[in-house]
């Protein structure tokens, strides 16, 4: 449209007639977003409110699900969690977890699908070979890291032999929690690499070409240009990031034997919910109401991302 | 673009590209490792992993192979492929479609579907999953693979990633079709669906394979052997001796497993791979 | 008629699938078999949550104390049968606080001590020289550890509650008092047990089999020949025999305990939901199994039965190795003591581990689970 229809219709919206027709459209816009969004909802509304609605209303119980008993509680399970050391220790890890994984797995995979974007040559099978950790369960991914970092394992067996100290990776505190780190930037790196990839695909290449016309080199090219268009696609895999990391839980599972250790330092959140939910008696209230207070704190993390980063980026 | 292609490279530009190919090897032998140690696995026997002397097997062991694809595999395998291939054309419908509604149309209560919608997820898997058990027994669901269906086919994630993918395309080409008349469902399938072909192909991709490895979902509400998806039937099978794990035979099970995905990933790939030598128009 | 179990090893599946058939030939009842791949007990507190659950199921002893307070199961006191020969701690494990019986017991594992033949000849001892009492295996595994070559452990540990309750318990002091709280702490014969194992730790003579070894089980490390010693329960068997024929061990009664014969049993019962659709189908497959079966069940499946009259009739057909397991059967502790074990075996793993890295001592271990465990008990209540 050039700049003289532009002038053109913008006189004729001025028009009653216009308008109509304007507040028609979105009328039938709106049915139709509606209907767009009919079987998602009906299926949400089913599935998966029931369940969120059962635990928040589980959080005010003691309540034993086996035998279908329930009593009030109040905020007793609140406070009894505040004073649980174990919750405390939870929050540390899970925290620790988040603030290291989800910024390294991000500027990765960002890193990667630029890189894979641009002139590389074997490119198809880079990306394959690449993609390939996500195929991997996590449960066997999880072995592999065990085996890798055991007392006699090979990681431990290389230290040792150029650095001259010995870590017990998985029973010692301080590393047991980093290795299971590893593993997830290791495994979801490639998602997300492949998302961005995607995202890429979308940016005109003239935008690229004119840069290097002006002599930009490719950090500089992917800086202005790469990082700006993406930043919808970024907003999604930071959330979803978030989101996956304040609730990691089959990694800590494995390598713990399910009780979190050594020493609760591979104690999560989930774990932690997973223990109350299903080992103890009488505790799904507590379950629900750490379930509670774990969506709480990733609703202020994202809303605190929604500030830094707008959701809508350029093209709202 | 071709006064680009003529320009020759700067020698430091030579050097770059070097490192860089460099770097992705290495990076692609790491990530090739835990694959070749698996494979390796899967053909040793029981005794050779746990003696662990040497990396290759001492001959190729097809035991844990034939273990696998003797029991019910067949049944196990066409069950996970139905349900998988089911969800995957249902989900990517609905998700493209309301991630589409949640982008680009105006209405009342837009942001707020959103926020619930994102708010669902961030509830922990472990205590919704015995109340959505409750729903499907209630619906008499229990133990169909129509249970597996229904609570699979909405994926927020996908929803939320099909929103920003929408949000990030140009507005003009929908405007232009819509003061052409276009109504918006046509607006959706022939202008902005062929757009989006590589978030389409991304979708397609991870919904397929979540719903090929889950394992808890069907653990819960699967209960037949006949009805058991891949995930179950290979744990099954691996469960040689009670509380130690034959290692050969879950290797075996995730080799198997990857290789569907493997294939609709070839498929699909060439839509979020740009080739150099293709003149991609501007969009 | 439904039975659900978890998953049925190769060697049970020809026992059980003729057990059914015998079962529908007497009965005329068809039974439909469910197998639970993974994760039996949270997918049957999600059947028993949801109403839906089978007619007769394996229980495990220690998992009976919830559901038998959640009030969720159907008392068997009527059909243990003539004669009561079930060993009498096995059916305590399944009593509830009114002392009814919620389970039949039908098979059951004990803990015994395996020792490496070949590596401990090699080593210049002979089997006459490994003592019989805790405390003098300790020394006897230091002394042997001098003697054996690189990347072999002369005995290896596993730190789960589950294996030292027996012996913790020998001193005279419960794990759980009469009240359900936790008790470790004031047990000076437990400390020291506990503590020779850490020393054993640090002087590289009691070694993990996962944490040094990198086996991801005793069964493994012993099979490929990393252990001379190690007390594991029967269940390793099939696998020593199939999988590492080559090793010769035998097997010998738990070392003695404050001069007390001692070992874990671990048992598995048939309970009936009160939910279920067939309950008098269940139970008749639970007593069906426990009395005219059972014989042919032990002998097909090679587990051990739980009633000594069935024992007695079996005792030459079975694996010499298991001698010793079932000598254990008389005085085993079971491993199960109501709702607040469960919670006591988390903590105390979390801390014993702990204490095995040397990061706190063994007394500091115990009082904090004992601590940790009692609140958590508090909140169970």
């Amino acid at each position: 449209m050039n700049a003289g229809m532009k002038t053109a219709a913008n006189t004729a919206l001025n028009s009653t007639a216009v308008r109509a027709a304007a507040s028609a459209r979105s009328n039938r816009d709106a049915s139709a977003a509606w209907a767009f969004l009919a079987p998602t909802l009906l299926l949400v509304a089913v599935f998966m409110l029931g369940p969120v609605l059962f635990a928040l209303f589980a959080s005010t119980q003691k309540m034993d699900l086996i035998g279908g008993h329930s009593q009030w509680a109040g905020t007793k399970n609140l406070q009894y969690l505040l004073d649980d050391h174990k919750f405390w220790a939870a929050c540390r890890n899970t925290l620790r977890y988040v603030l290291f994984v989800v910024p390294l797995q991000t500027v990765l995979a960002l890193a990667l699908a630029c890189v894979l974007n641009g002139r590389v040559k074997f490119k198809r099978g880079f990306v394959t070979l690449l993609f390939l950790p996500t195929l991997t369960s996590s449960a066997a991914m999880t072995m592999i890291f065990m085996w890798l970092f055991n007392n006699n394992g090979l990681v431990t067996q290389f230290i040792q032999a150029h650095f001259g100290i010995t870590i017990r990776f998985l029973s010692d505190p301080a590393w047991a929690l980093p290795v299971i780190m590893l593993m997830n930037v290791f495994s979801t790196t490639p998602h997300f690499m492949i998302v961005f990839l995607a995202g890429l695909q979308n940016v005109p290449r003239n935008l690229y070409e004119a840069m290097e016309l002006d002599g930009a080199g490719a950090l500089a090219r992917h800086w202005f240009i790469s990082v700006p268009q993406l930043a919808p696609i970024t907003f999604y895999v930071v959330t979803m990031g978030l989101i996956g990391c304040f609730q990691v839980f089959d990694q800590a599972f494995i390598m713990s034997g399910g009780d979190g250790g050594p020493e609760d330092s591979t104690l999560t959140f989930t774990l932690l919910i997973y223990h109350f939910a299903f080992k103890t008696y009488n505790t799904m209230g507590l379950a629900c109401m750490l379930a509670v207070v774990l969506t709480i704190i990733i609703v202020c993390a994202t809303s605190l991302l929604n500030r830094l980063v707008k959701s809508e980026g350029h093209n709202a | 673009m071709s006064v680009v292609a003529l320009r020759s490279r700067r020698p430091g530009q030579r050097w770059a590209s070097f490192g860089l190919h460099g770097f992705l090897i290495f990076y692609g032998l790491l990530t090739l490792t835990p694959f070749v140690w698996a494979l390796l696995t899967s053909l040793k026997t029981v005794r050779e992993i746990a003696v662990a002397e040497s990396v290759l097997p001492v001959a190729l062991n097809l035991d844990a192979y034939r273990q696998i694809l003797g029991s019910e595999f067949s049944t196990w395998f066409y069950n996970s492929m139905s349900v998988a291939l089911i969800v995957t054309l249902a989900s990517v419908s609905a998700n493209t479609l309301a991630g589409y509604a949640l982008a680009r149309m105006r209405f009342v209560g837009r942001g707020a579907v959103f926020r619930s919608l994102l708010l669902i997820i961030m509830v922990p898997a472990q205590v919704t999953m015995i109340p959505a058990f409750l729903i499907v027994a209630r619906l008499g669901l229990a133990d169909t693979h129509t249970a597996l269906v229904l609570t699979s086919v909405v994926s927020i994630g996908s929803i939320f990633l099909m929103r920003q993918f929408f949000i990030n395309f140009p507005t003009e080409i929908e405007e232009a079709a819509k003061l052409d008349g276009c109504t918006p469902l046509v607006t959706f399938l022939w202008i902005v669906l062929p757009m989006a072909a590589p978030a389409l192909a991304t979708q397609a991709i991870f919904i397929f394979m979540g719903v090929w490895n889950e394992f808890m979902k069907p653990l819960l509400y699967i209960s037949s052997i006949d009805n058991y998806m891949l995930t179950q039937g290979l744990n099954a099978a691996a469960k040689q001796y009670e509380k130690s794990a034959a290692w050969n035979i879950i290797m075996a099970g995730s080799i198997v497993s990857i290789v569907p995905i493997l294939i609709l990933y070839i498929v699909l790939n060439k839509y979020f791979i740009t080739l150099n030598d293709q003149t991609a128009g501007s969009k | 008629m439904t039975l659900a179990a978890w998953q049925v090893l190769p060697a049970e599946k020809n026992a059980l699938q003729q057990a059914i058939a015998s079962f529908t030939r007497s009965t005329g009842l068809t039974v439909k078999l469910e197998i639970i791949a993974d994760k039996y007990m949270d997918v049957m507190r999600s059947r028993f949550a949801g109403r839906i659950t089978p007619d007769v199921f394996y229980l495990d002893s220690h998992e009976a104390p919830i559901l038998i307070r959640s009030g969720v199961l159907l008392p068997l006191d009527a059909y243990i049968g003539v004669p009561n020969d079930f060993y009498p701690q096995f059916l305590d494990a399944f009593r509830g606080a009114d002392q009814q019986v919620y389970g039949l017991p039908k098979d059951y594992s004990t803990l015994a001590l395996y020792i490496n033949t070949g590596l401990l000849q090699k080593a210049g001892f002979s089997l006459a020289d490994v003592p019989v009492d805790q405390g003098s295996l300790m020394d006897f595994a230091r002394r042997l550890q001098a003697k054996l070559p690189r990347g072999v452990a002369a005995m290896i540990l596993e730190k789960d509650l589950a294996r030292h309750l027996a012996a913790i318990e020998s001193y005279g002091q419960a794990v759980i008092d009469a009240r359900g709280d936790a008790r470790l702490v004031g047990n000076a014969g437990a400390l020291t047990y506990l503590e020779a194992f850490v020393r054993g730790r640090k002087g590289g003579y009691v070694l993990s089999p996962k944490d040094d070894l990198g086996a991801d089980s005793p069964g493994a490390a012993f099979g490929a020949g990393k252990t001379v010693m190690m007390m594991e329960g029967n269940w390793v068997l099939s696998a020593l025999r199939q999988d590492y024929p080559e090793v010769r061990f035998v097997t010998r009664e738990m070392p003695r305990i404050n001069a007390r014969a001692n070992t874990m049993a671990f048992v598995v019962g048939y309970a009936v939901p009160r939910f279920a659709k067939n309950p008098q189908g269940g139970i008749r497959f639970a007593q069906f199994m426990t009395r005219e079966a059972m014989k042919d069940w032990s002998r097909g499946s090679g587990t051990l039965p739980s009633r000594s009259g069935v024992q007695a009739e079996l005792a030459a057909t079975q694996d010499a190795a298991l001698a010793a397991h079932i000598a254990g059967a008389r005085y085993a502790t079971v491993w199960s003591r109501g709702t607040s074990l469960p919670v006591l075996n988390t903590n105390f793993g979390n801390q014993f581990q702990a204490a095995l890295n040397g990061s706190i001592p063994v007394a500091e271990a115990l009082r904090r689970a004992q601590q940790a465990s009692n609140r958590e008990i508090e909140r169970q209540r």
